[in-house]
């Protein structure tokens, strides 16, 4: 029986046709997720030295102890955001003549195989041993090691309970921003000590180590919880993400714009209402901080070259986090697309102005980055110049190399689907094409020219923008039934 | 209205639709009958340029549709989930169709009206998106669709399937009036021979991709279409 189900977990990862499609990007993922879990535990190895290298004067135990509260705060927040609650997989086997606890008892152990549980083994494992386990003996450093696993699968099935709860109190959510903001400003005022509290408890579980199996019961009370719950709630809909009952966006004000403005709408409505596009644009939103790691560093001082990179991503990373999903994005309705009264024409061009509207945004907000200098502005207004004028054209036209299907309702979170050669290639028009101009004139010493004729290149393209969309325009009518057939195969 | 001409289409060496000539005049009701993997969709969708051709071409008006985009103005289609834009809500999907063709709100307005009994009350002013509707109320969202912006073709695969029998026969009556009074070229697949023999006056019989029977409906049609498929 469950050797039966392990199978089909299995055969439904290897079946799964994200998989199938995209073995390199799968392979990249698991390369850099077995990174991570060396990185991990490098660090765990490395962590009683690193303390002492940098923090001479404490005693590493007591600074860990310290960290450990954060560390978990942390882990909770990544958690919350990337954990999946398996939950519905259970779906396929109510109807079957099995005990439901059985399925769940299955579901919930299965889940614990996720790398969230083992990055706390492989950061504090080492440093249970080679501290704790050194100079307060083996008790004790079991006693310690048990109440951070402990806590660590705690934190894993209170995630589940608590994405679960979600759909029943909306306002969880919230609640809960508010009640990590309320935590972080007592310390942060110094009206609780965290890291004492914390260095406190975790000290009393070295002297103390039968207190490390608190945690431990507490991760059993949970997982109970969850099974408590999950047994009276077996029904698909209940179980399922309670869909929204409000419709967002409205963008009427476009109307004016004509056709041009009815697909700009329909675009933002895509991006808004399905989680992987909104988070391009977060992380867009996000980036355009990316300047102050640049800027403010002593370092790059004398690089300024790297400032032309700095600048083309801030203005442009909307469309080349979104656009190089171009086609994709709309694999959905793809054939809505080819047969409906709107030319390829229009299509391509109402992408093309979304794009510098976005890039125009991002340029007027970039120029707050003057209080670095004049000089910053001039790099920023050449780089934007460059992606409105030939970098978007280069993105739209590496989108359009072999696009893949894409599931909007799929979640966000490592999700790799679309994922083709163009992802690989998205790093010509960022960091080579703004420096064939640029980076010449910088070497000779006439930096100001350079900057002068890549930002002149950038306008000349954007007035030539006709020519080129006819040239984008004609490349996508000559590979629609390619586009069309690969979006419609699953 | 629509000329078929040596159309073939091969997959891999195996051909799934071979029709060395077919013409489909202004104003007929055409229906296409066949098995699963008879090549109806496959045929359909390279009457909408969707598919490209292993051989030969379609006319739309007299000109191959894979050489401009103008049949778009004048031709409505609904073959699949792929015709939706299932993230919007009915009305914002209407909404946008409707700007396609230039419809004012009020045109909007009259032209849905005259769904509402299609519609049971299920479809417009409600806050959901057309991904949560179900399969029916999908069906019914892109049919209506198609019928936008006054189209001189109306091309639907498998209209009736999903729908309750109340709405087949509201969508039956629906389709015969807009044959009688608007002179529409009416193109339907269908599994159901009963409904395809009602609402069209020439039947296409297609099995294995290549044409088995072209006939005008009598009222001996759909007995014999019975007794083609009782094996």
């Amino acid at each position: 029986m469950i050797s039966q189900l392990i199978s089909h977990i299995w055969k439904k990862e290897f079946r799964s046709p994200v998989w199938a499609k995209s073995v390199l990007a799968n392979v990249f993922l698991g390369f850099a997720a077995l990174m991570m879990l060396a990185y991990a535990l490098i660090a765990g190895v490395l962590m009683d030295e690193l303390v002492q290298e940098f923090f001479p004067d404490n005693d590493p135990l007591v600074f860990i102890n310290g960290f450990i509260l954060y560390y978990f705060l942390v882990e909770f927040m990544l958690r919350f955001f990337l954990q999946n609650v398996p939950v519905l997989e259970i779906q396929p086997y109510l109807h079957l003549p099995i005990k439901k606890g059985k399925i769940i008892h299955f579901m919930f152990r299965k889940s614990l195989f996720s790398v969230f549980n083992l990055l706390a083994i492989l950061l504090f494992l080492p440093f249970s041993i080679l501290r704790v386990g050194a100079d307060y003996g083996i008790l004790s450093a079991f006693g310690w090691l048990a109440s951070i696993v402990g806590l660590s699968i705690t934190l894993h099935f209170v995630v589940i309970l608590f994405k679960k709860k979600m759909n029943d109190i909306p306002n969880l959510f919230i609640g809960l921003i508010g009640f990590v903001a309320a935590l972080v400003a007592l310390d942060y005022f110094n009206v609780v000590s965290f890291s004492d509290l914390s260095s406190a408890a975790f000290g009393f579980i070295v002297e103390q180590p039968a207190l490390g199996a608190i945690p431990v019961v507490l991760a059993f009370v949970f997982y109970r919880l969850n099974y408590n719950f999950l047994v009276k709630n077996t029904y698909p809909e209940e179980l399922a993400i309670k869909k929204e009952e409000k419709v967002t966006g409205d963008f009427s004000f476009l109307k004016q714009y004509g056709r041009m403005g009815e697909l700009i709408q329909l675009e933002l409505k895509l991006i808004l209402r399905h989680k992987r596009p909104r988070n391009t644009l977060i992380m867009s939103g996000f980036l355009l901080l990316y300047g102050l790691f640049f800027y403010t560093s002593d370092a790059y001082q004398d690089m300024q070259f790297i400032f032309m990179f700095a600048g083309v991503f801030i203005t442009g990373i909307f469309f080349i986090n979104y656009g190089q999903f171009l086609l994709s994005w709309e694999s959905g309705y793809f054939d809505f697309i080819l047969t409906r009264r709107v030319t390829t024409k229009q299509f391509i061009e109402s992408k093309y102005w979304l794009f510098v509207a976005t890039s125009t945004i991002a340029f007027v907000v970039s120029l707050a980055y003057g209080y670095f200098g004049w000089k910053i502005v001039l790099i920023n207004l050449a780089a934007y110049l460059f992606n409105i004028g030939l970098n978007v054209f280069a993105v739209m036209r590496l989108a359009m190399f072999n696009p893949k299907k894409i599931d909007l309702n799929k979640g966000a979170a490592f999700n790799y689907e679309g994922v083709g050669a163009a992802q690989f290639l998205i790093i010509i028009p960022i960091m080579i094409l703004p420096y064939i101009l640029y980076a010449p004139f910088l070497i000779l010493g006439y930096e100001n020219l350079g900057l002068f004729l890549t930002g002149l290149a950038g306008l000349t393209g954007f007035l030539f923008r006709d020519k080129m969309l006819n040239a984008l325009t004609q490349f996508f009518i000559s590979r629609r039934h390619k586009f069309a057939a690969s979006f419609r195969s699953q | 209205m629509i000329d078929v001409k040596t159309l073939s289409k091969s997959y891999k060496g195996v051909e799934v639709v071979n029709i060395p000539e077919m013409h489909i005049a202004k104003g007929e009701s055409y229906g296409l009958v066949g098995n699963n993997g008879a090549g109806k969709t496959t045929f359909f969708r390279m009457i909408l340029d969707l598919i490209r051709p292993s051989t030969g071409e379609v006319l739309s008006k007299g000109i191959n549709v894979q050489s401009n985009e103008d049949w778009k103005y004048y031709t409505g289609s609904f073959l699949d989930e792929s015709f939706l834009i299932d993230y919007l809500t009915p009305d914002e999907y209407f909404e946008f169709i409707a700007s396609l063709h230039n419809y004012s709100k009020g045109d909007l307005q009259e032209f849905l009206n005259q769904f509402d009994d299609l519609f049971n009350d299920e479809i417009r002013g409600k806050k959901k998106y057309i991904r949560d509707l179900s399969k029916g109320n999908q069906k019914k969202v892109g049919i209506v669709a198609a019928l936008m912006g006054n189209p001189e073709i109306i091309l639907l695969d498998e209209p009736f399937a999903n729908l309750d029998p109340t709405t087949q026969i509201r969508l039956k009556v629906i389709l015969r009036k807009l044959k009688e009074e608007k002179d529409v070229t009416l193109m339907i697949s269908s599994h159901d021979l009963s409904h395809v023999t009602e609402v069209c006056e020439r039947i296409v019989l297609l099995e294995k991709g290549k044409v088995q029977k072209d006939i005008q409906t009598s009222e001996t049609t759909l007995k014999d279409l019975e007794d083609y498929f009782t094996v």
